[in-house]
């Protein structure tokens, strides 16, 4: 199966050149069957990887040791769900996973578009397909997963504990699927100037293909900080590590998109601004994953040391240098129709979100490369940590939430001085409600009342945005307010989805706004002993040692009480694994719906009679997971396509029969 | 109207740039290995934030407190040496073991020679991959070549 598997690398590496030129010479010539052969090709690299992949998988699992990449990244004691995991916990694995992901991608746009986007399809696929080429190429000559080795090792030396867990096993598949995703977007731009067909119709399978990498990226990102805080155990989500940064980046240039784009459909304004930012977003994270494997910024995270930075650098140039060809040529094309009238207007609140998300993604991204920056400029290296990042992003995020509850208040054009009392008066007295709640309960932080305030007015505009919609709809029509509600979220997905996106957001910025009462104690406490830690008692009963195959566990148990009243027994453990020797935390957590009480085992005495706690109280994080929950639900919904979008499909689908190969023609002919 | 949007884009800039630049110098810390650190002389770093990369842990040398929280141990870089203490409060990562990469921040104190460091990151010996064949490849390769 290895052999097959590398076999499969190799042909696969030879179809997606083959499809790429199939692509290409199709539509110059308009050869249709060119074009077919292209795309056919490109399924080829989708089945072709696959198999690569399960050749690497089967060598996992039947633990062929002889095979390098398998001898240092599982072992014969290790749980079967992590087996699973180390297809993409190596170096050489992951860029496999990368390949695969990007080809099932590939595979996927060829079939759905079929019978759509006919002018546009050739150069996505000659795109798309270029990149798989890309990845097969840094496999087979930078970083080969199926080298064995010239003897057979006993046995393997296994994933990394602390990634034997849940989380891990779907936060690197999806932040893959998010950061390789932007590759199809960013290949129809591309097809868009190569073809020079440049109005709403790519930008309508831009927009698609990108909400979908966007929430899997979203929702890798919030897996990530899960993970961290209930792994590693220091009572954070979110730690400002090059690795997190480098995923962060390219979500929030995604996030300016999709919402500029929405100007350029309705006002055929911004249409340069757009393709930069596509071609960023791509760019992002491609650079990311440059930063990331080149080793030039130095991360707790893995992969430093490699020598596949280089092919990264050729590959980043090439899309550099190829996009900016591409958009210079296109520019007269790329007029815009229209020109801003007002600064109170929706389509200055989305410029100026586009601003505040890019100075945030700029802010991050001198922060990562401050130490190559300083040195290059002074020659001292110069670190910048967490406290930089949040004194720089706090400011920018409350701009921002408070541009997610304004945006929608302001009329497209213009807002009349009538309109602007309108729209923004529920939602400032919300504002003010909100004020005078959280001051009463006690809050005196200013960035945390001004969140919190923010929060509410967001929340205002967003209720007032559905009470307008059910209000609309039952003055036409004697509906319920549920069906009304039902039938607006599900006729105007893109509309009231989107608005639940943002009361995403305010969770996650509630969320985000209890750091600021985190309470974080440490403590040495005798078998039986209590104390109290906010208005939490916990007393520690007793310490327990326990033993199994891979690892031996030590475990503390105390119980929990809140004014008298037991609440729970929690069992912090220290996890040692023999094979790695390396011991984990296991953190116990206490969930209430306002908090969360967290505490780690840190250590205990000789004599077992005494021990050491760590104890954080977080109010308010239960609301980072459910907002995130609600992130996914509701992106997911916002790009399910509705009865309209498939409308809309037919008429591209009609569209493009019609004028097949004009735009192709005249593209080929300047 | 393109004045106006001219002004906005320079107040967003120049906002962004205030951040940025005050955030720098309120938490910096100077990057240096090893080397560096002991070339330097006393007055030039004593006080300054620090932080101390390429570094691994000399095996044996973890002398944990009674509870295990916060450790003295020594560092290397293949070379030299450094005497160090933990001062943070974090729990250490459960990567910080006997060759485990270092990376971390503090502060030199030139009195006892040993750095004080108030938060470590360390990437477990062999980073993902739990461990490295290549030597081995490269040894029996290089041993057939030569018996053949």
């Amino acid at each position: 199966m290895v052999d097959i598997g590398y076999f499969a690398l190799c042909l696969s590496l030879a179809a997606s050149g083959y499809a790429v030129f199939a692509s290409l010479m199709g539509a110059q010539r308009q050869h249709e069957g060119l074009i077919r052969s292209g795309e056919n090709a490109a399924l080829a690299v989708c089945g072709l990887y696959t198999v690569a992949a399960i050749g690497l998988w089967y060598a996992i699992f039947t633990k062929d040791f002889q095979v390098q990449y398998v001898a240092e990244n599982t072992s014969r004691s290790q749980p079967f769900q992590y087996v699973l995991a180390s297809l993409w916990g190596g170096q050489s694995g992951s860029i496999l996973f990368w390949g695969w992901v990007l080809s099932i991608f590939t595979g996927a746009t060829v079939l759905f578009n079929r019978n759509r986007y006919r002018s546009l399809m050739p150069y996505t696929v000659a795109v798309l397909t270029g990149s798989c080429l890309f990845f097969a190429v840094l496999n087979l000559f930078g970083s080969d997963p199926f080298v064995r080795l010239p003897f057979t090792p006993q046995d393997g030396s296994g994933l990394n504990p602390i990634l034997q867990h849940p989380y891990m096993a779907i936060h690197p598949p999806l932040l893959y699927a998010g950061m390789i995703g932007m590759t199809v977007p960013f290949a129809f731009g591309i097809a868009a100037l190569a073809a020079r067909q440049l109005d709403n119709t790519w930008l309508r399978a831009m927009r698609r293909w990108l909400l979908i990498p966007w929430a899997f990226l979203g929702a890798g990102l919030m897996l990530g900080g899960k993970w961290a805080y209930v792994e590693l155990g220091w009572g954070g989500y979110w730690g400002w590590d090059p690795v997190e940064n480098a995923s962060l980046m390219p979500w929030l240039a995604a996030t300016a998109l999709l919402h500029s784009v929405q100007i350029q459909e309705r006002k055929g304004m911004l249409k340069v601004w757009n393709m930069v930012l596509l071609f960023f977003t791509f760019g992002m994270t491609i650079f990311g994953t440059f930063l990331t494997r080149s080793g030039i910024v130095s991360s707790v995270h893995a992969f430093a040391q490699s020598n596949i930075g280089s092919y990264f650098v050729v590959y980043l140039v090439l899309i550099i240098l190829g996009s900016t060809v591409m958009l210079v040529r296109r520019l007269p094309d790329l007029k815009a129709e229209n020109h801003l009238e007002s600064f109170a207007s929706r389509e200055s609140a989305f410029l100026f979100n586009n601003w505040i998300l890019l100075a945030l993604l700029f802010a991050v991204l001198w922060g990562t490369l401050f130490p190559v920056i300083s040195e290059a400029v002074t020659g001292e290296k110069i670190t910048v940590g967490a406290p930089f990042f949040n004194q720089v992003s706090i400011p920018m995020g409350l701009v921002l939430i408070f541009l997610t509850g304004a945006g929608p208040l302001f009329a497209w054009r213009r807002t009349s001085k009538e309109g602007f009392r309108r729209n923004f008066g529920a939602p400032a007295i919300w504002a003010a409600v909100t004020l005078i709640v959280v001051i009463a309960v006690g809050v005196r932080d200013f960035y945390a009342l001004t969140s919190l305030t923010l929060c509410g007015f967001v929340g205002g505009s967003v209720v007032l945005e559905f009470v307008r919609g059910i209000a609309a709809r039952r003055r036409t029509s004697a509906e319920s307010v549920v069906v009304a509600l039902a039938t607006l979220l599900a006729k105007s997905r893109r509309r009231y989805g989107g608005y639940l996106v943002h009361v995403a957001m305010v969770m996650l910025f509630v969320g985000f706004t209890g750091n600021a009462f985190s309470v974080d104690r440490e403590m040495v406490l005798q078998q039986g002993q209590s104390a109290t830690v906010d208005d939490y008692t916990i007393t520690f009963q007793t310490l327990a040692f326990g033993d199994d195959d891979s690892k031996s566990v030590s475990a503390a148990a105390l119980t929990l009480a809140q004014d008298g009243e037991f609440l729970a027994t929690l069992v912090p453990e220290r996890h040692l694994y023999k094979k790695a020797q390396q011991t984990t935390t296991e953190v116990s957590i206490y969930s209430s719906w306002f908090e969360d009480f967290y505490i780690i085992l840190v250590g205990f005495a000789d004599d077992n009679a005494s021990a050491k706690f760590q104890i954080y109280v977080n109010p308010l994080v239960g609301c980072v997971w459910w907002g995130a929950a609600l992130f996914v639900v509701s992106s997911l919904w916002t790009m399910w396509p509705s009865a309209r979008d498939r409308r809309m499909a037919r008429l591209d689908r009609e569209s493009s029969r019609a004028d097949t190969w004009e735009p192709a023609l005249s593209g080929a002919a300047s | 109207m393109k004045m106006k949007l001219a002004i906005g884009s320079l107040v967003v800039a120049f906002g962004v740039i205030a951040l940025i630049t005050m955030g720098i110098r309120q938490s910096s810390a100077r990057h240096m290995t090893l080397d560096t650190l002991i070339e330097q002389s006393a007055e030039q770093i004593s006080g300054r934030r620090i932080q101390l990369a390429g570094c691994t842990v000399v095996p044996g040398t973890i002398e944990w407190d009674e509870y295990r929280h916060r450790p003295a141990f020594l560092i290397t870089d293949g070379e030299r040496q450094m005497q160090v203490r933990y001062t943070g409060n974090a729990v250490l990562p459960d990567t910080f073991q006997d060759r485990a990469q270092l990376v971390m921040e503090g502060h030199f104190v030139p009195e006892s020679g040993r750095f004080e460091a108030e938060m470590v990151m360390a990437k477990c010996p062999s980073k993902y991959e739990g461990q490295n064949y290549d030597e081995h490849r490269d040894a029996v390769e290089a041993g057939t070549a030569t018996g053949s």
